[in-house]
């Protein structure tokens, strides 16, 4: 599995045995979203950890995302994700399909980065509810994936396992998915506006590139900071085309 | 008597019924004896003149959770009760995930029924309320979540409020200033949202007993507005405040009608999770066989079963009913409600809508009350504020199953250690309760709630009668006035009939109409439960009424009445099955010395299931073990028949 986990298997059968012992949750539904509490795990290592109502009230409406990412797939614009098929995963192929695209998702980054001062970010696949890291190293963005979550601070990017591929593809923009909703920004507006302006053709194709310009300049020149919601208690911001929070 | 011919006619007629020269002595309704003395005079110009039996079924949801229920919350739910009432009402919504909503109608009615304990309180927690951060553990966990640890969070927060080691001072829980407070807002919510004669917004909550894992929860309901339900708050299950025991809410519930003067009920949620407990023989608590004050406490407070839910129907069950070809029915039958404890057959009995009518009868004989004299509603238990249940608007059963093109292929439980997982897939559209009230208003529903006048669907609005008599024949089955003949000459679902007359047999009047934007009708049946002069419950399922020219086989059964689906478009065709389906019935195997029940149960043709809805939307393939098709239904309230002594 990823870096950095920790025999979540392991954990997860001890915490189990402890729910079942004090056999006191409210519902199955609780159960599961409380089996998120495996540090690193992710829906990879155990579909059941794929918790992902605590990210609704962190990041609110962050599950939009869903929604948008339905609608899409719906419509053929995306397609399934790996995390979706069913059948057994014996050797951790759609974790590695997922970690390759953002590795990829990473690489596009640093190479549209304009300067050092590029905020960190921290991003979730929402499906499996597998977290990453783009921050500044020595040598430039890198990428750190099969986190425990975002670091206080990021920006961080709420999106699909098929929209960072796509976008790994070179089949969509990061701008495009934004407009579509598939990908949602929560951080200073500063942050979001940066990371916008430096990062909204991210996945284009040479003909791609002029559409996700203008997607890139429109949204922080629309919208103020008081319509994406901040407020001195809950300085998290959301950043979601025609959405009035 | 009129005369009418038996035609296709439209859905008021059956609901509405046609006049006729028929005394209403037994006319269901509040009667001046001047009005009735006018009734004798002799019938007026409109057949509806002087009438006051319910006239059409109202539809509505008994078991619907807010983000305000932990769990809801929790699994991401952020839509609140007026969001609720709003979607009930018909209004388009943006559900949790942000995709549009709204009901194919809108519902007559809704109880938000969150959970009792800790009503509110991670919603609170979550907007990182001053009072709850104030205490040095809710701080923890909230920075936790803050700094990135959500999940760690999470379950800290879960299992410390699971081990009964959640800070006193910040439990959500009755006597402290925030938990009156959500209760208040649960209350107001309701007072906003209800309009008498319009739309009906009870107040209600769900009591949430969870002994060993076994779900023995009850949603409460409340006749009263504001001025009465505010006086108290939810009862919950924790120590010392609370209790799991049923018989203490038995207890509350009546000291809430003795300080109040109000009204309460209390509807037992569906079984099939219990692991044997929602119907005991033993109590789990006491391991004692059950007594006399049970019976009385539970046959007075617990009046009505939520028979069909998402999480499964709870109607009747192969292993229990295995001549039943209609029994395995989005059976749920793996564990408990955590699944921390597998499902054995021995279990199944004590569960089951049937298997419970025909024990209570046992019980009736052996403690002079019958327990499980229960009426039968379907709800949803839905934790999306989404109220609902139709296959074709599956909104699932939490936030994080709202549609998606996974949905189906992901665990909904799993319990690895015991082999146990319930797919999402298994999560059912179901269902509503039907109430023959006269009026929709909060009094009304409630009196015909406590009458029984009520049946369970697993979705469609069918427009379901059953009357119980001795007299009923079949000139009554060729009027359009089954309801004037049902009340006139007998009682309705939910009733009683008494011993029977020297040489008669009990009658049945069952009448059904179609769902206008759902299927035709397949069959009507009618499933009786009785006690042999040995004390041994049987059951027996009679076809009474059905489509086409069918006849039953050698064995007795009636054929499939076929099947029109095209899972790949998720469709089917009303080119089978019948619009309506009416007769009178007798039991031809009637013995007046033997206890009995009997109830309705109403069959729709096939039709997609909601994971053909989803295949089709989403362009998936699905495996073969996934439920692609199915034959809807309703089921009525029993009427039952008690001998003489």
């Amino acid at each position: 599995m990823g870096p950095g986990t920790n025999s979540p298997r392991g954990r997860f059968s001890r915490s189990r045995k402890l729910a079942c012992a004090i056999a006191a949750a409210f519902t199955a539904s609780l159960m599961a979203a409380a089996a998120v509490s495996e540090g690193r795990a992710c829906g990879y290592d155990n579909p059941q950890t794929a918790s992902q109502g605590f990210l609704n009230w962190l990041y609110p409406d962050s599950l939009y995302v869903i929604g948008a990412i339905s609608r899409e797939v719906a419509a053929g614009r995306l397609p399934l994700a790996n995390f979706d098929q069913t059948g057994p995963d014996l050797f951790g192929r759609r974790f590695r399909l997922t970690a390759t695209a953002l590795e990829q998702f990473g690489k596009m980054l640093r190479a549209a980065s304009s300067g050092p001062t590029q905020p960190s970010v921290s991003l979730v696949v929402v499906e499996p509810m597998l977290w990453a890291r783009f921050d500044q190293g020595p040598d430039g963005m890198r990428t750190t994936v099969h986190l425990s979550g975002a670091q206080p601070g990021d920006l961080v990017l709420v999106a699909g396992e098929a929209v960072i591929t796509e976008i790994a593809a070179r089949r969509l923009t990061f701008g495009q998915a934004t407009e579509r909703g598939v990908v949602r920004l929560y951080g200073a507006t500063s942050q979001i506006a940066q990371f916008l302006l430096s990062y909204s053709h991210v996945g284009a194709s040479d003909g791609a590139f002029k559409i996700s310009r203008k997607a890139m300049q429109s949204h922080p020149l629309r919208i103020t900071s008081a319509e994406l919601g901040c407020t001195p208690d809950h300085p998290e911001i959301s950043f979601h085309d025609g959405e009035n929070p | 008597m009129i005369r009418k011919p038996l035609t296709i006619a439209s859905l008021a007629v059956l609901t509405t019924c046609l006049g006729t020269m028929i005394v209403r002595a037994q006319d269901a309704g509040t009667y001046t004896t001047e009005e009735a003395g006018q009734a004798f005079k002799g019938r007026p110009y409109s057949p509806y003149a002087g009438r006051n039996f319910p006239a059409r079924p109202l539809f509505g949801d008994t078991h619907l959770h807010t983000a305000l229920s932990f769990d809801a919350g929790a699994a991401g739910a952020r839509l609140g009760p007026r969001d609720a009432y709003r979607f009930a009402k018909g209004e388009e919504v943006v559900s949790s995930t942000g995709q549009p909503a709204k009901l194919s109608r809108p519902l007559d009615f809704l109880v938000v029924a969150d959970h009792s304990d800790n009503m509110g309180w991670f919603t609170d927690f979550m907007a990182g309320k001053p009072e709850i951060l104030r205490n040095a553990q809710a701080r923890e966990w909230y920075d936790m979540i803050q700094s990135g640890r959500a999940g760690e969070a999470a379950w800290a927060i879960v299992v410390t409020f699971s081990q009964g080691k959640f800070p006193p001072d910040i439990i959500y829980q009755p006597g402290n200033p925030a938990y009156r407070s959500v209760w208040q807002s649960i209350i107001s919510a309701a007072e906003e949202a209800n309009d008498p004669g319009r739309f009906t917004a009870f107040i209600g909550y769900e009591w949430t007993s969870l002994s060993k894992g076994n779900n023995l929860h009850r949603n409460v309901i409340f006749r009263d507005g504001g001025e009465k339900a505010g006086l108290i708050e939810p009862y919950t299950t924790q120590p010392p405040i609370g209790s799991n025991n049923p018989r203490d809410l038995w207890k509350w519930l009546k000291n809430y009608e003795d300080k109040t003067g109000g009204d309460v009920l209390a509807i037992a949620h569906n079984g099939n999770l219990s692991n044997g407990t929602m119907f005991p023989i033993i109590e789990s608590f006491t391991g004692k066989e059950i007594d006399r004050d049970y019976a009385e406490q539970r046959a007075r407070w617990e009046v009505l079963y939520e028979t069909t839910q998402m999480k499964g129907d709870g109607e009747s069950h192969p292993f229990l009913s295995p001549n039943d070809e209609f029994a395995n029915f989005e059976t749920w039958d793996k564990g408990n409600l955590d699944l921390s404890a597998k499902k054995t057959p021995d279990m199944l009995e004590f569960e089951y809508t049937r298997s419970a009518l025909k024990n209570g009868l046992k019980l009736e004989a052996k403690l002079g009350t019958n327990p499980y004299k229960f009426g039968l509603v379907g709800s949803t238990d839905s934790h999306t504020s989404l109220a609902t249940a139709d296959d074709d608007n599956f909104f699932g059963k939490i936030s994080t199953a709202e549609p998606s093109p996974e949905r189906w292929s992901h665990p909904f439980m799993t319990n690895p250690k015991l082999g146990l997982k319930i797919m999402g897939w298994e999560t059912t559209a179901s269902g509503y309760a039907a109430v023959w009230a006269q009026e929709n208003t909060r009094a009304s529903i409630f009196d015909a709630m406590k009458r029984r006048e009520t049946y369970a669907t697993t979705g469609p609005r069918m427009v379901v009668r059953f009357f119980g008599g001795f007299d009923f024949d079949d000139a009554d089955a060729n009027t359009r006035s089954p309801a004037i003949a049902g009340y006139t000459k007998g009682v309705p679902m939910g009733g009683d009939l008494g011993p029977a007359p020297k040489g008669k047999a009990p009658t049945f009047l069952v009448a059904a109409l179609k769902d206008p934007i759902s299927a035709n009708l397949d069959r009507y049946q009618v499933v009786k439960g009785w006690l042999d002069s040995t004390g041994e419950a049987h059951e027996q399922v009679y076809d009474v009424a059905w489509s086409g020219d069918r006849k039953a086989g050698a064995d007795g059964k009636l054929p499939p009445v076929g099947d029109t689906v095209d899972v790949a478009n998720a469709s089917w065709t009303n080119t089978i099955g019948a619009p309506e389906l009416i007769a009178a019935w007798t039991d031809p195997d009637f013995d007046p010395a033997q206890r009995a029940f009997y109830y309705g149960r109403v069959l729709e043709i096939p039709t997609p299931r909601w994971t053909a809805y989803d295949a089709k939307y989403y362009g998936l393939k699905m495996g073969p073990e996934v439920t692609m098709k199915m034959q809807e239904r309703a089921y009525t309230s029993p009427i039952w028949y008690t001998p003489a002594k």
